[in-house]
C-alpha cells in the first residue's frame, strides 16, 4: 500500500508576516526618539547654553581683551565654550539608554547598532549646532566680531569642527557608560583625541575673524580627521555596545 | 623562569652601569653646550622605548581585539605603564636640558607636543583601565588604543601645520641635525641599555599582570565552591 | 658637572626606582592573597 501523499497546506491568512526595519529606519527613528525626548525637557539645550554664556563672560573678565586682541582671542574661546557645553549634552544623551534597560534590549535585538551610533551621533549634532546658532550673536555682540574672511570656510569649520567634536564624543560617551565617574570618564577621554581638531579649527576661526591666515590647508586636515574617526567609531562601536 | 628572569636583571644592570659611564666619561665634551648636553644621552633613549611601547601596546591591542587573548591584554597593559614611565622622563629631562641650553622650558612644536599627547593618551589609557568595572576593561582599553593612535599621527600633523604659521623657536636643533659618531657610540650603548631595561620591566609587569588574572579566576572559583557549601 | 644634569639622572632613576618598588609591593600583596586563598577556608 502507498502511503497517503502529503500535500502542502498554504499559510494561514492570519500568520503575521515581518518586516523588520531597515538601518535607514532604525536610524531615524533612533533620532527622532532623542530629538523628541530633548525637546519636550529641553533640560540639556539650556544647561548647554547657559555654560557657553558663562564661560564667555568669565573669560572677558580673566582676561579683558581690547578689541583686536578679542578678535585674535575669540576663535580659541568660541570653541572652548562649545567643547566644555558639549560635554553636558553628549553625557546625558547615553544616560538615557540606561534608563528601563533600553540599552540592553537594543543590544539583544537584530538591530545594527550603527544606526543606534549615527542616530546618537546626528542628534547630538544637531543639539551643538543649536547651541552654536544661539551663542553666535551672543559673541558677535559681546567682542564686537566681523568675518574680515571667507564666510564659507566659516560655515565650513563649524559644520566640521561640530561634527569631530560630536562623533568622538558621542563613541567616548557609549565607552563610559559602564566606569565609575562617568561623566568625568568621558571629558577625560575626549580632551586629549580633540587636540588635532581644536587647535584646526581655532585656527580656521581666527583666520576668518582676523582676516589674516589660510583656511584651505586646516580645513582639508579637519575633514580627513572627520572621515577618520567617523570611519574608526563605525568600525568599534559594534565592539564597545556588546562589551559584556 | 626566575634564574633567566636573574640572568637578564645582571645583565641589564651591566649594561646600564657600561652606558652611564659612556655617557659621563667616554662621551666628546661638547663644544657650545658643555657637559649639559650629556642629559641627551638619557632624554632620547626614553623617547625611543616611549614611542615604540606605544606601537607596542597598538599591536597588543589589535591582537587583543581579534582574539581577545589576556596574554595580549596582559602585554598591551604592561607596555602602556612601561612606556608612561618612559614618557614622563622625557618630559622631565627635556625642559632640564632646555632651559640652560635655549632659556626657555618648553615650545609648543610638533615634536614636544606630540610626546606630550602622547603621554596624555597613555594616562588617559590607564585611568580608563583603573575606573572601568568588570570584565569589559581589556575591551574598552583595546579600543581606546586605537584611538590614541590614530590620534597621535593627527596631533603631529596637524600641529606641523600650526607651526608653518606661527613658527617657534626651536629646541634640539631642529629636525635632522647632524651627530658626532663618538657621541652617537654613546648613544647606541644607552638606547640598548634602556631598552633592555624596559623589556625587563614590561616582562615583570607582564607576569605580575597575568599572575592577578590567575587569581582573579581562583577568587571566582573559590567563591563558586563557598556558595555550594553553604546552600 | 651642570646641576641640571645632575637632576636629571637622579630623577630618572627615582622615577624608575619608585616603579620597581610599586612593582614589588604589588607582587607582595598577590602573594599574601594567593596564600589566603590556599589556605582551607575561604569560601563564604
Amino acid at each position: 500500500m502507498s502511503s497517503p501523499e502529503w500535500k502542502p497546506i498554504a499559510k494561514p491568512s492570519y500568520a503575521p508576516v515581518v518586516v523588520y526595519p531597515t538601518f535607514l529606519q532604525t536610524l531615524l527613528s533612533n533620532l527622532f526618539k532623542d530629538l523628541r525626548l530633548e525637546w519636550r525637557s529641553k533640560d540639556a539645550i539650556n544647561a548647554m547654553l547657559f555654560f557657553a554664556l558663562l564661560v564667555a563672560v568669565i573669560f572677558s573678565f580673566a582676561f579683558a581683551p581690547t578689541p583686536e586682541e578679542a578678535r585674535q582671542m575669540v576663535g580659541g574661546l568660541v570653541w572652548v565654550a562649545v567643547l566644555f557645553a558639549s560635554i553636558v549634552a553628549l553625557n546625558q544623551s547615553w544616560a538615557r539608554e540606561l534608563r528601563n534597560q533600553a540599552l540592553d534590549a537594543y543590544r539583544i535585538s537584530r538591530a545594527s547598532p550603527n544606526a543606534l551610533f549615527l542616530g546618537k551621533a546626528i542628534g547630538n549634532f544637531i543639539f551643538v549646532s543649536a547651541l552654536e546658532l544661539v551663542i553666535a550673536p551672543l559673541f558677535i555682540v559681546f567682542f564686537n566680531l566681523r568675518a574680515l574672511g571667507s564666510t564659507t570656510a566659516l560655515i565650513l569649520v563649524f559644520v566640521a569642527g561640530t561634527w569631530a567634536i560630536v562623533i568622538n564624543g558621542t563613541f567616548f560617551g557609549a565607552m563610559s557608560l559602564r566606569t565609575r565617574s562617568r561623566e568625568l570618564m568621558l571629558p577625560l577621554l575626549l580632551f586629549p583625541i580633540s587636540i588635532p581638531a581644536l587647535v584646526l579649527m581655532v585656527n580656521v576661526t581666527t583666520a576668518v575673524l582676523t582676516g589674516e591666515g589660510a583656511t584651505r590647508r586646516p580645513l582639508d586636515l579637519l575633514i580627513v580627521y572627520d572621515i577618520v574617526f567617523t570611519t574608526v567609531c563605525l568600525l568599534l562601536f559594534e565592539t564597545v555596545l556588546h562589551a559584556e | 623562569m626566575n634564574k633567566k628572569l636573574v640572568f637578564f636583571a645582571l645583565v641589564t644592570l651591566g649594561l646600564l652601569l657600561y652606558a652611564l659611564i659612556q655617557s659621563l666619561y667616554d662621551a666628546p665634551h661638547e663644544e657650545t653646550m658643555g657637559d649639559i648636553q650629556r642629559i641627551f644621552y638619557y632624554h632620547v633613549p626614553s623617547a625611543f622605548v616611549a614611542f615604540a611601547f606605544f606601537f607596542a601596546n597598538l599591536l597588543a591591542s589589535l591582537v587583543y581585539l581579534k582574539n581577545r587573548s589576556p596574554a595580549a591584554d596582559s602585554f598591551a597593559l604592561a607596555t602602556a605603564e612601561v612606556g608612561v614611565v618612559f614618557c614622563t622622563i622625557v618630559l622631565i629631562t627635556g625642559p632640564l636640558w632646555a632651559k640652560p641650553v635655549w632659556g626657555i622650558w618648553w615650545t609648543w612644536d610638533a615634536r614636544l607636543t606630540s610626546t606630550l599627547l602622547l603621554w596624555l593618551i597613555y594616562v588617559s589609557y590607564l585611568i580608563l583601565r583603573r575606573f572601568s568595572s568588570g570584565g569589559q576593561t581589556p575591551v574598552l582599553a583595546a579600543v581606546l588604543s586605537v584611538f590614541g593612535s590614530v590620534d597621535v599621527v593627527f596631533v603631529y600633523m596637524s600641529i606641523r601645520w600650526f607651526r608653518t604659521q606661527h613658527p617657534q623657536p626651536v629646541i634640539g636643533g631642529g629636525e635632522g641635525s647632524g651627530l658626532n659618531p663618538a657621541m652617537g657610540y654613546a648613544l647606541l650603548a644607552n638606547v640598548v641599555a634602556f631598552f633592555a631595561f624596559s623589556a625587563l620591566l614590561v616582562w615583570l609587569r607582564y607576569r605580575l599582570e597575568r599572575s592577578r588574572q590567575q587569581l582573579d579566576e581562583l577568587h571566582a572559583l573559590a567563591a563558586e565552591r563557598g556558595s555550594i557549601n553553604a546552600s | 658637572m651642570p646641576r641640571n644634569l645632575l637632576l636629571a639622572y637622579a630623577v630618572t632613576w627615582i622615577i624608575h626606582g619608585l616603579y620597581v618598588v610599586l612593582l614589588t609591593r604589588r607582587a607582595a600583596r598577590l602573594r599574601r592573597e594567593y596564600e589566603e586563598l590556599k589556605k582551607p577556608g575561604s569560601g563564604r
